[in-house]
């Protein structure tokens, strides 16, 4: 159950961190998006499916109902124009009549009769004149002025007589009577010569009527207006008596325009504004004759209103039906969705570990194929997992085992590595061995290889009679199992000794009550050490894995062995050479004595010659004496040389630490050479740093080092400079002799600090030196607990430097 | 949850939608003053339950959002004033004004509009300047143009060829400028016809009686100028003028049908139809400045017989031809 958690931990440790986010965190992004998105695509698609239909016929819709609105208005602006002609027709014939009697035929009288008859018989005629052939009024009855009968005004001039005697019909334009009244002048002509000249002022107040009667939709009306574009009738009678002039409505000018044209009334003139401004469907027809036309116009609003209905109920519709596939789709999501969330919820349970849960689909489709799947695969991973849980219940336990083992080894080892007692080392080994093996007892034996025996060296677990028989025992190579081994070279098992023929050694242990044992050999690659047995009282054979253990304790034996026996005689040999050494310093110590003594005997004589003690020394004598000085102090200071390193190799080097200054070691050593560097003609100078600290050391012998330096520097530079320089450094002084020499390789510069070492052989005969300085001032100085160092180049120069504590302590002064 | 509100919505929205009708603005009830000046007789009534219909069959339904006040002069001059206050004092949105001494009654008022109908001359009377543009709370219908006295005597002349003498009758007292309005067509015919005029002014029956009366004379003929007292007392007249052998000529075909001889005029309860055209524009928000006097177009010519027979006379009968209602 914990590998569980712990797999999906390592595969989130191994990815990237920041897109690593729970599967929790990513449902919350992801809950009820599918069903969302399956409502939305449903509605989404009726929405289109329905807006397409709905705006396609709504489109046509309103086409062809403005086309039809104005075809019927159209037609009604012709029936209007029809009846209007009509009346004005009616007018005429009734004038007609008046005009059939030639003027001779008839009596003023019966005019004037006729022309009552008419006032009454043609209420829109407020006023009749006729006028006889010559242009003279005759007649004229009205209905609220006085009657003149006779008169003989002369109107021949007027236009109305001269028109309607040309063209037998006359149409006078509108005029408005008191401002107000429209009237238009009707004068009709007879057809022969003789005839007079009817005229009738009509009122168009009664052409009101017939417009006021013309049903246009509920809101609709039609209009008349003269050539001018006033307007002469109108449902509203008001406003023709207002006498307004409609001429600039753009509807009425394009209606002029089409008249004069004589082209046929503009369609695309259907949508203007009427008199009010409100926007109005309108469609016009003419009166050729009197050439008025009629407008018959219908509110924008009611001429759309069914288109408006339409969209309406198309809107309605369309939210009806999008609410109903809202709903349908709302269903089939839930449907879809809920088998897959339980999917989800299922298969969330089962990654965070629940096996035993199942999902339960009932769907009979996919999804349900997809659930017993699912249920599948946590059945089998249940399975899988106790699987694996046995798996690694075995594992550990023998991991545990091994654990064991190899803490058993390590103890071992310890043992081993602790003791170099080879009997303390293998008494371990025996008594692990038997530990580890679950076995009831062990011995190691040892060959011994000038005897051939093997002899019984460790035992764990053994009754002491049992050791004593053993002992008792001679165990040769041959004739036992030991032998076996050993020629083998591999572990001997017996299984039970009571089924083999024992050897007496095996008389032994059956006796001591063992039944089973193995032998390991201890071997080394060459030779035979000797064997490890351990044993048992339960017959049987030791497993593999125990027998491979105990070959690891045989190897570990071998090496216990070995290396206390290579101890031995290290120690022997260690105790050997100290002997050694200490002979031979003290034969260099009287060495150096006896071969001192001479030399300064004769260090003193030739000093003392020369000091012309024994009279005047001539200068023949004087020169070589001086040769055989220096090659004197030569020799004195080779054999000092050789006694110190003797020393120093001893053991015998002591420092004597006591305070100093530095400063003065410094120029003590440059004072003493001083002189040689002028020789060579070397420039010669000191750099040492101010307020050196008083250091705590073997004044002597660091003056030694500094002198060994500076006087290789000095020797070895034949051309430049020679310095040297001294300061402190964290507790540490640093002095360093640099020159302008030729400098040393760098493969040489370890080398030049070996005994009897000079970079080249060659020049050490030109140069002198016993070539132990370095190496004397590289024992000194790390005796006081420094360290001594080259930098050079060649060509160039070099730099021997070398650090010693200020306070050296006590302990680094001691036998090195 | 979200969904079952969202269906909750939908199916609300879906029932509501019919009745997120078009409501109407529900008007508040208007009220229109009636001062006629007339009798609530016949006459009266009739013209007023016509000026009601029209207003009925333009959408005003007398209770349900329009209110009547009707107050009748009975032709007294002497009760306009107190009654014209009265009906200006309630404040009614509009008020119809029947005749001339009616009208000028509420010359004061100013707030209210007011639509006149059966006026001789609303310039003269002070109602307002323009007729087509009426720059002041007046506006209506007038009756008879001025020419229409000598159209009388014509047709006088035609019924009773032998008048030498025509009688004017009138009160004074009502509209004291009013025989002026006629008096240049009939003094232009008196004198194209030979005729002599007399003025025969009253007021109160005794004097209809007297007047009458006095003017029983033969070759005299009548003129009855249209105005209330006349109206008021048509009865009266007419049996007078019977009595007295006097043919006379009225404005308004109750005259004749109350025993006169024949009337020349025009149907005054189409004046009051159109009045009702004209208050439906007002309370409908039209400016009185936007509703232009209007003028009689129609006339009727009305001939009673039996009046005729009694007064001896011969109508010929192309003269009866034109009458456009022969009463008998």
């Amino acid at each position: 159950m914990t590998a569980w958690p712990t797999m999906r931990g390592a595969a989130a440790a191994w990815a990237p961190l920041r897109l690593v986010r729970s599967a929790r965190e990513r449902l919350r992004d992801f809950r009820g998006r599918l069903f969302i998105k399956y409502v939305t695509l449903f509605v989404a698609v009726v929405c289109v499916a329905l807006l397409a239909n709905g705006a396609f016929e709504i489109w046509f819709f309103y086409h062809e109902h403005k086309a039809s609105q104005v075809r019927i208005q159209s037609e009604q602006a012709e029936a209007a124009a029809d009846k209007i002609g009509q009346f004005v027709k009616e007018i005429e014939a009734q004038l007609g009549w008046t005009t059939q009697l030639p003027w001779s035929a008839s009596t003023l009288d019966q005019r004037r009769v006729d022309a009552l008859r008419l006032l009454r018989q043609v209420p829109a005629i407020t006023e009749f004149s006729q006028l006889d052939p010559s242009g003279r009024q005759q007649i004229q009855v009205s209905r609220t002025a006085l009657n003149v009968i006779g008169g003989g005004a002369d109107l021949s001039k007027e236009p109305t007589f001269i028109e309607a005697k040309a063209h037998k019909v006359y149409y006078g334009p509108v005029y408005f009577r008191r401002n107000s009244e429209p009237y238009v002048t009707i004068a009709m002509a007879g057809v022969r010569r003789d005839d007079g000249v009817s005229i009738a002022e009509v009122n168009l107040r009664f052409i009101w009527d017939v417009v006021s009667q013309i049903r246009v939709g509920e809101r609709g009306q039609a209009y008349v207006v003269d050539a001018m574009g006033r307007l002469i009738a109108h449902p509203d009678l008001s406003l023709v008596l207002r006498n307004i002039d409609l001429s600039s409505l753009a509807q009425v000018k394009a209606a002029r325009t089409a008249a004069m044209t004589g082209a046929p009334p503009p369609e695309h003139e259907q949508v203007a504004q009427n008199l009010e401004g409100s926007r109005v469907l309108t469609a016009s027809a003419r009166i050729p004759s009197l050439d008025w036309t009629v407008f018959v116009e219908l509110p924008i609003e009611e001429a759309y209103a069914p288109l408006y209905a339409e969209l309406k109920r198309t809107a309605f519709v369309l939210l009806v039906a999008l609410g109903l596939a809202a709903l349908a789709g709302m269903l089939l999501a839930h449907k879809m969705v809920v088998p897959i969330q339980a999917l989800r919820a299922g298969a969330a349970r089962i990654g965070s570990g629940d096996l035993d849960q199942r999902i339960t689909i009932d769907t009979g489709d996919e999804l349900e194929a997809l659930a017993d799947q699912f249920n599948d695969m946590a059945g089998r991973l249940r399975e899988s997992y106790a699987n694996l849980e046995k798996k690694v219940e075995i594992r550990t336990h023998e991991l545990a085992q091994s654990v064991e083992e190899l803490q058993a080894l390590g103890e071992v080892s310890q043992a081993v590595n602790s003791s170099l007692d080879i009997q303390t080392v293998l008494s371990t080994i025996v008594a692990k061995a038997v530990q580890i093996s679950d076995t009831d007892g062990g011995a190691i034996y040892v060959y011994d290889e000038p005897t051939g025996e093997f002899r019984l060296s460790a035992t764990h677990g053994m009754p002491a009679t049992l050791i004593a028989d053993i002992k008792r025992i001679r165990l040769f190579a041959d004739g036992n199992l030991l032998g076996r081994t050993m020629l083998e070279r591999r572990p001997v098992q017996i299984a039970d000794l009571r089924e083999v023929n024992r050897t007496p050694l095996q008389e032994a242990i059956t006796r001591a009550g063992y039944r089973a044992l193995i032998a390991i050999p201890l071997l080394r690659p060459d030779q035979v050490v000797g064997s490890l047995i351990v044993r048992r009282k339960q017959p049987g054979l030791l497993p593999q894995s125990t027998v491979d253990l105990l070959q690891t304790f045989g190897t570990q034996s071998v090496l216990a062995i070995q290396n206390a026996r290579l101890f031995h005689e290290i120690e022997e040999k260690g105790r050997q050479l100290e002997l050694e050494s200490r002979h031979k310093s003290q034969f260099l110590a009287n060495m150096s004595h006896e071969l001192r003594t001479p030399l300064n005997a004769i260090l003193g004589y030739t000093e003392l010659i020369l000091d012309n003690i024994y009279g005047e020394t001539q200068q023949k004598m004087r020169s070589v004496l001086e040769r055989v000085q220096i090659n004197g102090r030569h020799l004195l200071g080779l054999i000092n040389d050789v006694l110190d390193l003797s020393k120093i190799e001893a053991g015998q080097l002591k420092l004597s630490l006591a305070d100093y200054s530095l400063e003065e070691v410094v120029r003590t050593v440059f004072t003493g050479v001083e002189a040689l560097a002028a020789s060579k003609g070397l420039a010669f100078k000191t750099d040492i740093s101010p307020n050196l600290p008083r250091g705590h050391g073997d004044e002597r012998r660091i003056a030694q080092v500094l002198l060994n330096l500076t006087g290789n520097a000095i020797k070895f530079t034949d051309l430049g400079e020679v310095t040297i320089n001294a300061s402190a450094h964290n507790g540490s002084f640093t002095v360093a002799v640099s020159d302008t020499g030729p400098g040393i390789e760098e493969a040489d510069q370890a080398r030049i600090f070996g005994e009897f070492q000079q970079v080249d052989a060659s020049s050490t005969r030109a140069k002198g030196g016993s070539g132990l300085g370095l190496s004397i001032a590289k024992r000194i100085v790390e005796l006081h607990g420094g360290r001594i160092w080259v930098e050079s180049k060649p060509g160039v120069g070099s730099t021997f430097s070398f650090s010693v504590p200020v306070k050296v302590a006590e302990e680094a002064g001691a036998a090195a | 949850m979200r969904r079952r509100d969202v269906i909750t919505l939908l199916a609300g929205g879906a029932l509501a939608w019919p009745f997120v009708a078009h409501t109407q603005p529900t008007d508040r009830v208007r009220r229109v003053g009636l001062l006629i000046g007339m009798a609530d007789d016949r006459e009266g009534l009739l013209r007023v339950a016509a000026f009601k219909h029209r207003l009925r069959e333009l959408g005003w339904i007398e209770g349900k959002n329009i209110q009547f006040e009707v107050r009748w002069t009975g032709g007294d001059g002497g009760r306009v004033r107190a009654l014209a206050d009265e009906l200006t004092a309630m404040g009614p949105d509009v008020i119809l004004a029947a005749s001339t001494p009616v009208a000028m009654a509420l010359r004061n008022t100013r707030s209210i509009p007011i639509v006149f109908a059966v006026v001789t001359d609303p310039i003269n009377a002070g109602l307002l300047a323009n007729p087509n543009r009426p720059e002041g709370n007046f506006t209506g219908f007038t009756n008879f143009e001025p020419s229409i006295g000598g159209k009388w005597l014509e047709i006088l002349k035609e019924l009773a060829p032998s008048i030498t003498r025509l009688a004017i009758v009138f009160d004074p007292a009502n509209r004291p400028d009013l025989s002026p309005h006629y008096r240049p067509s009939l003094e232009a015919a008196a004198r194209k016809f030979g005729v002599t005029l007399i003025d025969a002014p009253v007021h109160t029956p005794a004097e209809i009686e007297r007047a009458v009366a006095h003017l029983a004379q033969p070759s005299t003929g009548v003129i009855v100028l249209p105005d209330s007292t006349t109206a008021q007392h048509r009865e009266l007249l007419a049996a007078s003028m019977a009595e007295h052998h006097l043919p006379a000529i009225y404005p308004y075909n109750y005259f004749a049908r109350s025993g006169g001889l024949a009337s020349y005029g025009i149907d005054t309860v189409e004046l009051f139809r159109r009045s009702a055209v004209y208050v439906d524009r007002i309370l409908n928000g039209w400016k009185i400045a936007d509703l232009p006097v209007q003028m009689p177009t129609k006339f009727e010519f009305v001939v009673n017989l039996k009046a005729a027979k009694a007064l001896e006379l011969d109508i010929p009968p192309s003269l009866l031809a034109r009458a456009d209602e022969v009463i008998e």
